[in-house]
Formats: C-alpha cells, structure tokens, sequence
C-alpha cells in the first residue's frame, strides 16, 4: 500500500461560494485567484444549494458555503438531500452550536472564521482538501472490511472443505488457501467464495471433485 | 510645493544578521536620497530609522512607535518571523510593509508589498542548475525557523521529481555556530551536494568550518561537495572572511556584479554613499527597488493612505540595477530576473546562469509544484511470504 500523499497544491480546482456576505465573497475570491483556482459565486437559496450539491465534481470542486445562510432546515428536508462528494469549507459567522451543527451536516471539513481573513483561505483549503481526502480513503477502507466480514462464511466454508479433501489442519489449510488467492491474484475472501461455490457446483452435479481449489482460473 | 512624506525604515543593523540588515538600510537609504535630489520624483521622502537589532520581541515595539508617529508606509523586516510578527499591526492600522527580502512564499498579505524574491525565482533554477553540474544527492541544512524549513522541503519535492534524493536534513539554532556535528554527518552522508539555509553567523560559521574540515581530510570542497544557498550575498562573503567565502553557488535575482548601466551606477553611488559597506547586495538592491517603487505610489497617489499607495503601486515599473521588475498586481510581488552566481576569492559572484528577463512571482507556487506532495523515498511495501 502506498503512503498517503498531501494535497498541497489546489490551482486548476474550482471554488464554489455560497454566501450572501459580499465582503467575505470579495476576499475568497481574490485570494482563491491567488492561489490558482476558479472560483463562481453561487445561488444561496436552499433549491438551487441542493441541485450544487448534486452536481459537484469531488475530483475539482470546491464548495465554501456560509453558516449564517437561514436555509439548512429547508435544505436538509429536501428529498435527495445527501453529503457532497466534494470537500466543504464552513463559513463562520455567528458561532451558536445549531449553526455549526448545520455545516457538519452539510460536510464541511473546514471552518473559515467570518470577516474572512485572506491568510487563513490557505490554512482552509489544506485542511478541508486533505480530511475529505483522507475520511474517503477512511470510508474505502471501511466497505472494503465490511465486504470482507461478509465474506467470512467463505472463508470458514473454504477451509473445512480444504482440511477435508487435503487432510491438513485448519491452519495447514489456511495457509494453502492464502498462498493460492496470492497466485491467482484475489483477495483471500474472494478465492474462498469462489472455491466454496465450486464446491457447490460440483455437489449439485453429485460430483465430488478431489482436486480441490488449488488450479483456479486465472481468470477469474 | 512638493509633498513630503515620513516613511520607516525597520532593518537590523546590529545583532547576528546586522550585516544583511545594514546593506538593506543603505539600499533604502540611497533611494531616499535619490528621490529628494531629483526634481522629477515629484516628492520629498523623509525616513525614519529603527533598528531592531536582530531581536524579534523587538520589531512589533518598534512598528508600534512607527504606526504611532503617524507613518503609515514602512520598508523593513528580513527575517520571515519578524515580517509574520508585524503583519497583524499593519493589518490593525491600515498601513503597508514593503518587504524586500527573497523568502519561502506561502503569504499574500494585503498589507504587504514583497520587493524580493519568491520561491520561483530562486529555487527551482538552482535546483535544476545543480542536477545538471554537481547531482541528485543533497544533503540540507538550516537554521531551525520557517524560511529553512520551507526552503529544504520545496528542495526536497523539486530533487525528487528529478530523481534525486535528500540524505539528511539538519537544523541549528538560531544564531548557533557549533556546526562540527553537521560537517561529520555530511562526511557520513557523502552527498554531491550542501543545501545551506542557515543564516546570518551560523552560515558563517559552517563555511569556515566545513572548508576547513575538507582541507584537513585532502578533500577539494568546491568540487566534491559545493554548497549551494538561496540566501548568500556579497556582504555575507565579507562576514564569512578568507579563503573560505569562494567557491559557493548562490541562487539570487541580482549580484553586485551584473554588468549594466544602471547596476554600474547603482554600486558606484552605493560604495561613495557608504565607504565603510557594507557591500551591495541583492537585499540591498531589493530594500532599494522597495523605496523606489514607493516613492512612485506615493507620487501617483498623492497620500499615503494604504489603498491609494496599493492601487498605483500594481503594475508599477522600474529600470533596476538587476534589470527591469514589475509589481504582479494579482499577487503584489514583483517580477524579478533569476540568476546563478559563484562566489569568487573577491567577495564577488560570477554570474553563471541567468534567465535573461523578469519571470512571474508565483508565490504559492501553484504553477510550479506538483498537485500532490513528494512521495516518500521508500514505498511501505514488504515481504509477506
């Protein structure tokens, strides 16, 4: 597995500001031009906030929204509401907990105090840019376990057939099992799934196969 | 009548980088005088000095005492710590820094002008001018604050997507100048090449002390391991004294040397200003260009009032000694011509590269660096069975 690598540079991105403080506006977008972005001002009404967030582009987008905006409510109860796939960066005004609950809600990563101030946009966009990042890769990571837990059965399901037609114990099995996902390339949940239905396959057809698993199909 | 303006002028002449900090305040001060003896400036400058000595608690006193005598343009700082330590007064009170010192980028301020050089202009050519002629191994060292730090990792991410590797990275303190520990480590690391960032009598003291170490071992220092810096000026050469000041590589965007009318002019009126130097430099030539490019605004503004200053001074062009330089009003740097010099036994540089016109300041480097940081040399791959 590769280490995890920092965004550290977000010129070619795209800023999308949903706020309706013109000064905060003014100072994102001369400071997100300094530092190579695109940046559209954006509708702040709760129908065209929704129709945003389905339309962004997590490879480029960029979304500050302001939490002093009076359409969350609205915004969350909307059908088709769901977390942007894009990182978010809050805007703060006025610092109440129903305010920054809203923008957590909304999937901000980031916080940008109001009146913004042009030497904290850098800060922002590392941090709101690198914890979507690294919650994706978290999240990955998590249905990829999830994935392999129910796969599980076929692991259990493998092993006992392996110990039956090769004579080895659980753990000789086991080993046998995980050196042949090695070679064909599959994780091991994913070849013992593949041997368990095998096995199925060749008992429906009243076919006790005695060689086992261990010529998969590369191809596979 | 001609108006006349009080501007600061905030510049360490004493402590451990006095040396830099006084060639600044000659630059600046030849300006000043320069704009009141000519008739076409169209204003009168009258500057008022304040020495920090080299201390950071006392830069903020002295903007204080500054802000408060109702002098609203300042040409200072050269340390980035003391630039970030009086930013937030300037910001308080409406007034503008003119920063003339190259630094490692990463800061827009809207109350700064920054007359020197970015991080463009000094280290990718010289990162691209040392895998050409010495190679891909370096070994850096610095002083323990933020332009060493920055500096060494756009080194780092610069060497490695030209295949090269950093070996070590080492800090002193500031103003520490016990540097046998770090001259044994570059023996032992055996890079083709020294990133120095230290500065002021650190520097100086790891010159002397690694030409020596190298000449005890039989070693020729400026061949088998040159030591290459973004921040060595010809004042500095003096300070680090005797053989041992020749022979460094140093990435700037002017050397006293330059051979052109106005950098003729420039360096004579510098040496018959101030016979007792120290020598022009590219900061001297920066806190210089600074104070012109000021005079200008405030001619063109007519006030001294911070918008007014800011908005004539986008765009606003000057002939310098190092050629032609612009104020980018996108990012309120200046445009700057990068060259290479070699240090030479006259405390001079020989210029050995040069870009030949302005390039664009790009601060945050965001049409130099790579999207994503510099991989790690060593890949968390192992052997499972």
């Amino acid at each position: 597995m590769s280490p995890h690598r920092f965004v550290q540079n977000f010129s070619r991105r795209r800023a999308l500001i949903v706020t309706n403080d013109t000064r905060a506006c003014e100072t994102l977008i001369s400071t997100s031009r300094k530092l190579g972005l695109d940046v559209q001002r954006c509708e702040a009404a709760a129908a065209d906030i929704l129709l945003l967030l389905q339309s962004l582009d997590p490879a480029q987008d960029i979304l500050f929204i302001d939490g002093d905006l009076n359409c969350f409510q609205e915004l969350f109860a909307s059908p088709g509401f769901a977390l942007p796939p894009a990182p978010v960066i809050g805007m703060v005004g006025v610092e109440a907990p129903s305010r920054l609950r809203a923008l957590m809600q909304v999937g901000a990563t980031a916080f940008l105090s109001k009146p913004v101030h042009t030497s904290a946009v850098f800060s922002a966009l590392y941090l709101s840019v690198n914890e979507f990042e690294q919650k994706a890769t978290l999240r990955r990571s998590v249905e990829e376990l999830e994935r392999r837990r129910r796969a599980r059965r076929h692991v259990i399901k493998a092993v006992a057939l392996v110990m039956k037609s090769h004579a080895l114990d659980d753990e000789g099995a086991f080993t046998l099992l995980r050196k042949e996902s090695m070679r064909a390339r599959m994780s091991l949940e994913s070849y013992c799934e593949y041997v368990a239905q095998r096995s199925a396959a060749h008992h429906r057809r009243d076919a006790v196969s005695e060689d086992l698993p261990l010529a998969a199909d590369r191809s596979y | 009548m001609t108006a006349e303006y009080a501007i600061g002028i905030l510049f360490s002449a004493s402590g451990f980088y006095g040396a830099v900090g006084r060639t600044m305040r000659n630059g600046a001060d030849l300006a000043c005088r320069q704009v009141n003896a000519d008739p076409a400036s169209g204003i009168r400058l009258s500057p008022v000095f304040n020495d920090p000595g080299s201390d950071l608690a006392a830069y903020a006193p002295a903007v204080e005492d500054m802000l408060a005598a109702n002098i609203r343009q300042i040409v200072g700082c050269y340390t980035s710590a003391s630039r970030k330590e009086v930013i937030p007064l300037f910001e308080k009170h409406d007034a503008l820094l003119w920063y003339p010192a190259h630094y490692e980028g990463f800061e827009s301020s809207d109350n700064v002008i920054y007359t020197g050089a970015s991080p463009n202009h000094h280290m990718l050519p010289l990162v691209d001018y040392l895998v050409a002629h010495a190679g891909r191994k370096a070994f850096c060292v610095g002083s323990n604050y933020v332009w060493a730090w920055e500096s060494n990792r756009v080194l780092r991410e610069e060497i490695i997507k030209r295949g090269g590797t950093v070996v070590a990275e080492r800090y002193l303190a500031l103003g520490e100048t016990d540097v046998d520990r770090i001259i044994d480590a570059i023996f032992e690391a055996d890079p083709d090449f020294v990133f120095n960032a230290l500065i002021g009598e650190s520097a100086y003291a790891f010159f002397r002390a690694f030409r020596k170490a190298c000449i005890a071992r039989g070693i020729d220092q400026v061949e088998r391991y040159p030591v290459a810096s973004c921040n060595l000026s010809e004042p500095e050469l003096h300070a680090i004294g005797g053989d041992a000041a020749a022979g460094h590589l140093s990435a700037s965007v002017y050397f006293a040397s330059i051979d052109t009318r106005e950098n003729r002019s420039f360096v004579s009126e510098y040496n018959e200003a101030f016979p007792d130097g120290p020598a022009p430099s590219a900061e001297a030539e920066a806190a210089y260009i600074a104070v012109k490019l000021l005079a200008r605004s405030l001619a063109a503004a007519g006030t001294d009032a911070l918008r007014a200053v800011k908005a004539h001074a986008a765009n606003q062009t000057l002939s310098a000694p190092q050629g032609k330089v612009v104020v980018d009003p996108a990012t309120y740097h200046t445009y700057l011509t990068p060259r290479i010099g070699r240090s030479l036994a006259n405390n001079q540089f020989e210029v050995v590269y040069d870009a030949g016109l302005p390039v664009r300041p790009d601060p945050y480097l965001v049409n130099s660096s790579s999207t994503l940081e510099a991989a790690t040399r060593h890949p968390n791959l192992r052997i499972v069975s």
